[in-house]
């Protein structure tokens, strides 16, 4: 009898946290279901059932006619060789990132995002100002190249890459590669057997995020490629968008879902699914200054490297915010406070930056939940070993079109009373559903990383289940999550989202700004874009800085 | 490590705040205290007014105009169509001749017969059965850079069949019509000019003449442009025929001449209409807006705002536009429903000519 | 006192642990000793919790601990590699359990530096625990577990990792801790010189069930059964003439007319004698320890003999 008692009180220990374990699954689910899942659903739907019978030929048309089994070709290629080209260049950015300490590196950490933020319409021409046919780099004939995509794919993602891999490498004992240095392996060596295994996860990780992000390219193939080069994504927004041909965009955008699960099932295999747990240190122990003039050459090549590639676009920008006709001056910025002050189309500076600021925070917010307990599902210590197919899924978001989930919300999310399609609700929401899977993707190698074992220890040292979280997760993953945080701001800042191409509640942000500005002719519309422009780019960088500086009750950087 | 607890806690204080406080909503008009009726424009993202003139309609009907920008004209008027069982919006303001018939035969329209149309002229009043409204004109008309053709001591092409010429090479730039309105309008009025046959012919000898396609407006004539902020290398460039004065007023300081102007001869007329969505659950209100877009008040503060020519006969234009906007006195037209037919078929073979 | 009755723990569908019963009496220090995969840290998880049992019972003091969790039972746990938390400094790392049982985090703090004297790190409060040696983090370890007073410690092969000359210290200082503290304790390690070192009983462990238990002497000198027997070293043959026998390597002796010959086929050094591998005609080669000036060399032919008293018979 007090066996059984025993046994039920057992039992019942296991049940609750199987409910908590369901729980923290549901909330993403329920999220994504609705927001995602349902729209999606609705418009595909809705294309393929025009007379009100499901008609699926649109689809074996778009699966037999070689000029869109092209552009769909195309689409993989083009972001297979951006991802990994990105990859490549950024990798030494995140080694430098983790291991040494220099001055200024806050920083620069925190304005390697300011590309991702900028509008792509904006940073084009910054791009065709240098190489452009009258710019100085001209001769080398890369305006409406492919060339040119896989430049401006690289300043955009890089600090993808940089952050995501740097923030994991921030973690790793060195000391392990120093056993093997002093085994006799050479530099090359050490890195390809004791590094980048343990960095396999975060590379997996990053590479996934931003092969996704160049897969759903809109503006950079559009304004760098030109009109020769087409992706599912500007297929279907030409087809959504400009022809209303639903039943085609369906096809399209089912061919773009299908692509873009193959290629992540068939990395994520590729990659492995257990990751070990990593021996983690603090981030402070792991950095130190550039001794050696080898290491000092490493590392200053690195910052040109950035200087150059994100900064040149962007100083071009900045200057020309201040080339006024009548010298360099604040004449732009004034602009913007006074162009067409009298009219509805006017937005104060200041609004604009609360708008942005305000739905960046609600964004961030929801994504770091959403994300979160995603990724604690998925790889906390309670995992579910069903979730385990989750975090492919849970990226899905960032490979449909923001077209088709923008029309999706338009046709579904309009039952009164949740009709949100003029709230200002649907804002952050929009931007969330970027970020969210985001979230999850970069928290995951890091709770991968953490032993069993701490928690085990923790519990047995006397820490109920949700202390062990607070006491050994969380501040581990601290760093991870203060890093996602910043990517959530900066993608909603950025307005990246379903919102950009559809109706959007009349709540300004500064790209709305821009984007009105550069609508008009004239060079006074045009310099105060660019102002607008630098304003974005100084607002993400500070907000990004305060995000860093951000810290849990007493417990110190890890 | 105490100060900076101090900035992430005001920080998050502040955010909270403003959270609490909400984003401003730039459209909403000054809070009606008499009316009590909201009504929502559904527009594309460059409907601009005064806001004087609106806080005058709310003043005077009690009625408050909230705007949806809905991104440019062909999407605005895609997803009027698109949730037409449930309209977004109570007015649709922006779609034009080249889209007419497509969101009549949608029947997203609730035909109303304004009384201000008797100060409307009969040609642009395209829909016999008055389900749109028309509101404003413009024309997408080549612009030059007055500067380039001055140094290089060349004369500025003035027909379409100029812009073919070798003189010219490589110094147009066009937008593709599959993605921009202005592009659109540019290769129907190749189609008008040399006919469903010969349309085809021209874009040959420009493409052979070295044109350069560019995805949108805002990259022709901003970045390419020779003319205008972007400084790039082409001097002749698709755009409207209320672009100079624009350069004109968005200069600082203003100019006494426009630096650019437009070719007259290469125009595409482009009729802007406004309708009330059927489904609407203000209607009265909603009638009242479109009396007053048709307004002497309203149509005269649309040039500055939209760079458009009002409908209405007899409206006083700004000085800037009776002294650098000029109207074309014969620019291209095609029937709506002409171009309704044809229109994604025309766009396919432009494309496998030009780019293919 | 620590009672576990018929303590069955599967993992899928291999069993870890095959119907343990074991009793640790108050003050007492339990050695559990056997090859990894014998069950011995499962043993160790499941008594803290970590693991669920399928069958069987694991009481303290008469109460049933299966419902317990395991942030409640206060036991201690120190696992082989430390595991001490990386993400903060010594003292916060000593004091965790006394925080997690809401101590005022000024008597904590206090209790935490007396332990730390008492493992010998007397100032080292405000260290980084990534920057200690391995002989330091163990201790640290060691203190971490100690801190909140358990009513039994656990430790999971603790001094796995160190040097032997750290091992042999700590050893020392170990036992003489227990015996200071009057700690009850289950010491889990696969080096038999630390568990008969340390304990009051030991338990060899074999595929999920314990092969003896009995005090350092009997078990050292009267191995139940076979497998006990070649663990700790014994030869174990049949060539001796009464049955299935263990004998120790220093048990047996060359000399010129024993009754088993031989031929010499390995010799190792082993500081204080040598181990030859004789292999003889029926059976196993044998081990034996040898001292003295003249060692046979590999291929002699020697002769070996043995003291019947020191031969330990086997159950068939």
């Amino acid at each position: 009898m007090r066996a059984q008692a025993a046994t039920l009180r057992a039992d019942a220990r296991i049940g609750r946290r199987r409910l908590v374990r369901g729980l923290m699954l549901a909330v993403p689910i329920a999220f994504l279901g609705v927001f995602f899942v349902y729209p999606v659903a609705s418009i595909v739907g809705r294309g393929l059932t025009p007379g009100g019978s499901l008609d699926l030929s649109p689809l074996a048309d778009v699966v037999t006619d070689a000029r869109f089994r092209g552009v769909a070709w195309f689409t993989i290629w083009q972001a297979t060789v951006s991802a990994a080209l990105t990859v490549l260049v950024a990798l030494p950015g995140a080694y430098v990132f983790a291991r040494y300490e220099f001055r200024g590196k806050r920083l620069v950490r925190a304005a390697v995002l300011v590309p991702f933020v900028l509008p792509t319409v904006v940073v084009g021409s910054a791009f065709l100002a240098v190489l452009g046919d009258g710019g100085p780099l001209g001769f080398l004939g890369l305006d409406q190249s492919f060339a040119a995509i896989l430049v401006a794919h690289v300043f955009f993602n890089y600090a993808v890459v940089v952050l995501v891999v740097g923030g994991l490498w921030a973690h790793l004992d060195p000391r392990q590669e120093d056993a093997a240095r002093v085994l006799g392996a050479d530099r090359w060596q050490t890195f390809r057997s004791v590094t980048l295994p343990s960095l396999r996860p975060a590379i997996a990780a990053a590479a996934a995020i931003v092969f996704l992000f160049d897969f759903t390219s809109f503006g950079v193939i559009l304004i760098l490629g030109g009109p020769r080069y087409s992706t599912l994504e500007t297929e279907i927004y030409r087809q959504t968008v400009q022809f209303l041909d639903l039943p085609l965009a369906a096809a399209l955008s089912i061919v773009q879902m299908a692509a873009v699960v193959v290629v992540l099932l068939v990395a994520g295999r590729a990659q492995g699914r257990r990751a070990e747990a990593l021996r983690l240190r603090a981030v402070a122990e792991t950095s130190r200054r550039p001794r050696t003039t080898g290491e000092r050459a490493v590392v200053g090549l690195n910052l040109a490297v950035m200087a150059v590639l994100l900064g040149g676009p962007i100083a071009v920008l900045v200057e020309r915010s201040f080339d006024t006709t009548g010298g360099y001056g604040l004449g732009f910025y004034r602009a913007l406070s006074e162009l067409r002050r009298t009219s509805t189309i006017f937005v104060p500076p200041v609004e604009a930056v609360r708008n942005s600021l305000v739905f960046a925070c609600a964004a961030t917010v929801i994504a770091l939940v959403i994300g979160g307990l995603a990724a604690f599902a998925i790889a906390g210590p309670h995992r579910s070993p069903r979730a385990a197919g989750l975090d492919t899924l849970l990226l899905l978001p960032l490979g449909v079109s923001a077209v088709t989930i923008g029309f999706g919300f338009l046709i579904a999310l309009d039952k009164r009373p949740f009709d949100v399609r003029a709230s200002p609700v649907l804002i952050p929401i929009a931007h969330a559903l970027v970020a969210a899977p985001f979230v999850a993707r970069v928290l995951i190698p890091v709770l991968r990383s953490i032993d069993q074992r701490l928690r085990d220890t923790a519990a047995v040292l006397g820490a109920s289940p949700g202390r062990v979280w607070r006491e050994i997760d969380l501040p581990i993953v601290a760093r991870a999550l203060l890093v996602a945080a910043g990517f959530a701001f900066a993608i909603s800042l950025g307005e990246f989202g379903a919102t950009i191409f559809i109706a959007r509640p009349d709540y300004p942000t500064l790209p709305v700004v821009i984007f009105r500005l550069l609508r008009q002719p004239g060079t006074l519309n045009f310099g105060a874009a660019m102002a607008a422009s630098v304003i974005l780019m100084a607002v993400t960088t500070l907000a990004i800085l305060a995000i860093e500086r951000f810290r849990f009750a007493d417990i110190g950087e890890f | 490590m105490r100060r900076f607890h101090a900035l992430a806690l005001t920080l998050s204080l502040l955010s909270a705040a403003a959270i609490v406080a909400g984003p401003v909503s730039a459209s909403a008009s000054a809070p009606s205290r008499s009316g009590n009726t909201t009504i929502t424009l559904m527009s594309h993202d460059s409907f601009a007014a005064s806001k004087k003139v609106m806080r005058a309609f709310t003043k005077k009907t009690g009625v408050t105009v909230k705007v949806l920008p809905s991104g440019d004209a062909g999407a605005a008027v895609n997803q009027a169509i698109l949730t037409k069982s449930n309209p977004l919006g109570d007015v649709f303001f922006g779609i034009d001749n080249t889209l007419l018939s497509r969101g009549l035969d949608a029947g997203i329209f609730e035909p109303y017969t304004s009384p201000e149309l008797a100060n409307i002229s009969k040609d642009i009043q395209l829909d016999p059965r008055h389900r749109v409204t028309p509101i404003d004109t413009g024309d997408v008309c080549v612009n030059f850079d007055r500067k380039y053709f001055t140094d290089k001591k060349l004369t500025v092409p003035q027909t379409l069949d100029d812009l073919a010429k070798p003189e010219y090479k490589g110094l147009l730039v066009v937008e593709n019509p599959a993605t921009s309105s202005p592009g659109l309008a540019f290769l129907l009025a190749t189609v008008s000019k040399f006919g469903p046959d010969g349309w085809r012919a021209y874009w040959e000898k420009l493409r052979d003449n070295g044109v350069k396609v560019v995805d949108g407006w805002e990259q022709a004539y901003n970045t390419e442009f020779s003319g205008s902020a972007g400084k790039g290398d082409y001097p002749l460039v698709v755009s409207y025929a209320t672009s100079p004065p624009a350069e004109v007023v968005n200069a600082d300081p203003q100019p006494d001449e426009p630096p650019t102007g437009a070719l007259l001869d290469t125009c595409f007329r482009q009729i802007e209409f406004a309708g009330i969505l059927k489904g609407t659950t203000h209607e009265k209100a909603a009638k009242q807006f479109i009396d007053f877009m048709l307004s002497e008040q309203f149509q005269e503060d649309m040039p500055l705002q939209m760079y458009v020519f009002p409908a209405r006969d007899g409206t006083k234009l700004p000085s800037v536009f009776v002294k650098y906007a000029k109207v074309a006195p014969r620019p291209f037209a095609l029937p709506p429903e002409e171009i309704a037919k044809n229109r994604d078929q025309w766009i396919d073979q432009w494309t496998s000519t030009v780019l293919g | 006192m620590l009672r576990i009755a018929e303590l069955e723990v599967r993992y899928g569908e291999a069993v870890a642990l095959d119907g343990i019963d074991l009793v640790v009496g108050d003050g007492e220090v339990v050695s559990v000793l056997g090859p990894s995969g014998s069950g011995k840290s499962t043993l160790l998880r499941a008594v803290a919790g970590l693991e669920p049992p399928v069958r069987g019972r694991i009481e303290w003091d008469g109460h049933d601990l299966t419902p317990v969790p395991p942030h409640r039972r206060q036991m201690g746990l120190m696992f082989q590699d430390h595991t001490l938390f990386p993400h903060r400094d010594v003292i916060a790392n000593v004091a965790f359990g006394l925080r997690m049982r809401r101590v005022p985090a000024d008597r904590a703090a206090a209790r935490a530096r007396e332990l730390l004297v008492l493992v010998g790190l007397g100032g080292y409060e405000h260290r980084r625990v990534t920057e200690l040696s391995g002989g330091e983090q163990q201790r640290v370890a060691l203190a971490r577990a100690l801190a909140p007073a358990p009513r039994l410690l656990m430790l999971d092969e603790p001094l796995g990792s160190l040097d032997r000359a750290l091992r042999e210290r700590l050893m020392v200082e170990l036992r003489e801790l227990f015996t200071r503290l009057g700690l009850t304790s289950l010491y889990v390690t696969h080096d038999h010189d630390e568990a008969f070192a340390l304990a009051d009983r030991v338990a060899v462990m074999h595929d999920g069930r314990i092969a003896q238990l009995g005090s350092p002497v009997e078990v050292w000198e009267h191995p139940a059964n076979e497998f006990v027997a070649r663990f700790l070293g014994y030869n174990v043959t049949d060539a001796l003439g009464s049955g299935r026998v263990a004998v120790r390597p220093d048990s047996l002796r060359i000399e010129p007319d024993g009754p088993i010959a031989g031929v010499v086929t390995a010799r190792t050094f082993r500081r204080d004698h040598f181990l030859l591998e004789v292999k003889i005609a029926d059976g196993p080669a044998l081990e034996v320890a040898v001292t003295g000036d003249r060692i046979p060399a590999v291929g002699d032919a020697v002769r070996l003999a043995v003291d019947s008293d020191v031969v330990v018979p086997l159950p068939p």
